[in-house]
């Protein structure tokens, strides 16, 4: 019953210590919870784990664990917003923020984000968190390049939309001194 | 502009990124006990003529938690609340066998297992007996601290313990499934064996055909017997390659389960264990307001607690699994198993209520069927999943489903945002944000179009009619091209 893996069980065992924490975090960039990010990275490595024999022989096992990690995440999206705005009565996305809340730049931007279909919020975290080219994300996300630019154009856009409409204004890099400098330009490949 | 925008939104993401707990479980003890539990799942070396388990409406939930006393004591596994297989008594002719119920647990702690061990002396025979050739037991062990599990065992008729193979698990307890589905090949042919709760009645469809023009989808459904013990033993009739057989079983909970068997090919597959959990995700659909369960037993709905629907539109849709679409795999097709429940109350009551079968086509599309319960079946629509123009990948669904014979639904999914207008009578329908899955109700003779191209009326009562949206190859389509 069941296979011996191929590799040692250290092995194993040691890549998920060190790429848990860093799923879990991407895991919960993509839903905004942090128990169903912990469900869902420990079933990309209990995949990762049963196929280690074929895992380990990628060039990146991580980027494989990472695109499993994507595509459960859009398949219990998928479900799960579903039942909820059906059993609410309300899409989730409907939720307005308190107006009298003081919400910052970045606060505002991370409820922005969980407004965003989950392609296109899966889109803007491999891009701007994990730091992936666009061809690492169109692999993770299993589209094309072109894809992966509209999702993210469209998906800034609507992040600009939602500043906009909460009258906040971005920092301003010329008057800001202590803004970090742009490490990518928009638009174009990391590589 | 957008160079702050982006970097504003790092600067975001890094902001809630959660840091690692300094304490915690070891994510290796957590992965390695998905992994036990998983590769029990997996078939290893079939005894005989078995082929598969499917567990119906197991799912993957966790399993719950044992609301014990911290272990001290031996307590046998409880079963559910009687809603599914496990009703607390166990059944057929070895059920009772405390030599094979000792063996079977006494299995789960020898070599080569080596994740956690049951607690001694929990595991329970739920079903036990010799069948068409088979022996076939269920049976529900305690873990600590994760709660009861229930299993499937599969061997020769007559087989000790020790040659019984695990050939399924249920991530819940068997209480909470509505049925355990084997197909075997007997001495006479394939058989379906099904353990299911007492009371129940169950049909199976052997294949789906498509008519002579080849525009329609047939399913024809045939009563099976069940014993007394809540077993099922039936011939399968269905051609290779004719696509799905599907089980329903109508509990005499009042709720009604629907799942396919695995498809008939020449060779018994030995599916991964993907494929089971494609096969484990058909769900439990109760008649009553909360009628869809991901998995989980359907609640206990007094007559009381369900309400009228004012109007068929508040339906629930779901998309049920898309386990086929696996990473790296080499599954064929691109099954889809979706579902939808209405909102109703009691249907014996006399008001609306009605649950659906789940069909699963490879390749082109998957079919979707409503039925009105207890009679009088709505029409009955194929729809197809159609890759975005934009992005073979992106696929969005439009069904449209006869509820009576003056009001339809259309319904529309498209998660990406790529379709474009809904026209209805001529008058654009307020698309809101392609977020989820909408309902627009329609009078019956509306005349409905999406992205220009018409979507047929659906005449209440006359069954499937495929309809294929833009993009997409008129004429049959290869539905069950089967699995490689």
């Amino acid at each position: 019953m069941g296979t011996v893996p191929d590799a040692p069980a250290q092995d194993q065992a040691d890549f998920v210590r060190a790429w848990w924490p860093r799923l879990h975090r991407t895991a919960f960039l993509m839903t905004g919870d942090a128990h169903e990010a912990e469900d869902l990275v420990q079933q990309t490595l209990v995949t990762v784990v049963t196929r280690w024999g074929r895992v380990v022989t990628y060039d990146h096992p991580e980027a494989y664990a990472r695109t499993v990690l994507v595509n459960l995440v859009r398949s219990r999206w998928r479900r799960a917003r579903r039942y909820a705005e059906l059993l609410v009565g309300q899409r989730v996305d409907d939720r307005v923020p308190d107006p009298s809340a003081d919400v910052g730049v970045s606060d505002a931007l991370w409820q922005a984000l969980s407004t965003l279909p989950p392609r296109t919020r899966a889109a803007l975290v491999l891009r701007y968190y994990e730091d992936l080219s666009l061809a690492e994300t169109a692999v993770a996300l299993g589209c094309s390049e072109g894809t992966v630019k509209s999702q993210a154009s469209r998906g800034l856009a609507r992040l600009r939309e939602r500043l906009d409409r909460d009258d906040l204004t971005l920092r301003d890099t010329l008057h800001d001194p202590a803004a970090p400098t742009a490490q990518h330009e928009s638009g174009t490949d990391h590589d | 502009m957008t160079d702050t925008l982006e970097r504003e939104l790092r600067r975001a993401l890094a902001d809630h990124a959660p840091d690692a707990p300094a304490t915690g479980p070891d994510p290796w003890q957590l992965v390695h006990r998905g992994v036990v539990r998983r590769r029990r799942q997996r078939t290893g070396a079939l005894a005989g003529s078995l082929a598969l388990v499917v567990a119906l409406g197991g799912g993957l939930a966790v399993v719950r938690p044992w609301a014990g006393d911290g272990g001290t004591d031996v307590v046998a596994t409880d079963p559910a609340s009687g809603w599914g297989l496990d009703d607390g008594v166990p059944r057929g002719s070895l059920a009772g066998d405390e030599t094979l119920r000792s063996e079977v647990e006494a299995g789960l702690t020898a070599p080569p297992h080596s994740g956690p061990r049951p607690v001694a002396g929990s595991l329970r025979l739920v079903f036990a007996d010799d069948v068409a050739g088979t022996r076939l037991v269920v049976a529900s062990v305690r873990y600590e601290p994760e709660g009861d599990l229930s299993m499937v065992l599969a061997g020769p008729a007559g087989a000790p313990a020790d040659q019984l193979v695990p050939v399924g698990q249920l991530d819940d307890r068997a209480g909470t499934a509505p049925a355990v589905v084997l197909p075997v090949t007997a001495d006479d042919g394939p058989r379906l064996l099904a353990v299911v709760p007492r009371g129940a009645q169950v049909s199976v469809s052997d294949a789906v055909r498509v008519d002579a023009a080849g525009e329609r989808l047939e399913r024809e459904w045939r009563p099976v017997e069940v014993s007394s013990d809540g077993l099922v033993d039936t011939p399968l009739t269905a051609e290779q390659g004719s696509g799905v057989a599907v089980l329903r079983v109508d509990s005499a909970q009042g709720y009604q389960a629907e799942g396919p068997v695995a498809e008939l090919t020449a060779e018994w597959p030995r599916l991964e264990a993907e494929e089971v959990r494609w096969a484990e995700a058909a769900q439990v659909v109760d008649r009553g307001p909360q009628s869809f369960r991901d998995g989980l037993v359907p609640q206990a709905v007094s007559p009381e607690d369900r309400m009228p629907v004012p109007d068929a539109s508040d339906l629930l849709t779901a998309d049920v699994a898309d386990a086929m679409r696996d990473v790296g795999s080499q599954s064929s097709g691109d099954a889809r198993l979706l579902y939808a429940s209405g909102d109703g109350a009691d249907v014996d009551r006399g008001t609306s209520g009605w649950s659906s079968l789940v069909e699963v086509g490879a390749g082109q599309g998957s079919v979707v069927r409503w039925a009105w319960h207890p009679g009088g079946a709505s029409g009955m629509v194929y729809s197809t999943v159609v890759p975005s123009p934009a992005d073979a990948s992106s696929q969005r669904l439009v069904l449209r489903v006869s509820v009576s014979s003056e009001q339809q639904l259309v319904g529309v999914w498209d998660p990406e945002g790529t379709l474009g207008t809904v026209v209805v009578d001529g008058e654009d329908l307020v698309m809101p944000e392609a977020l989820g899955f909408r309902w627009f109700p329609v009078a019956a003779g509306s005349e409905v179009s999406v992205d220009g191209q018409d979507v047929p009326p659906v005449v209440h009562g006359e069954g499937e009619r495929p309809w294929p949206l833009p993009g997409e190859e008129t004429g049959p389509a290869p539905l069950f091209s089967g699995w490689s």
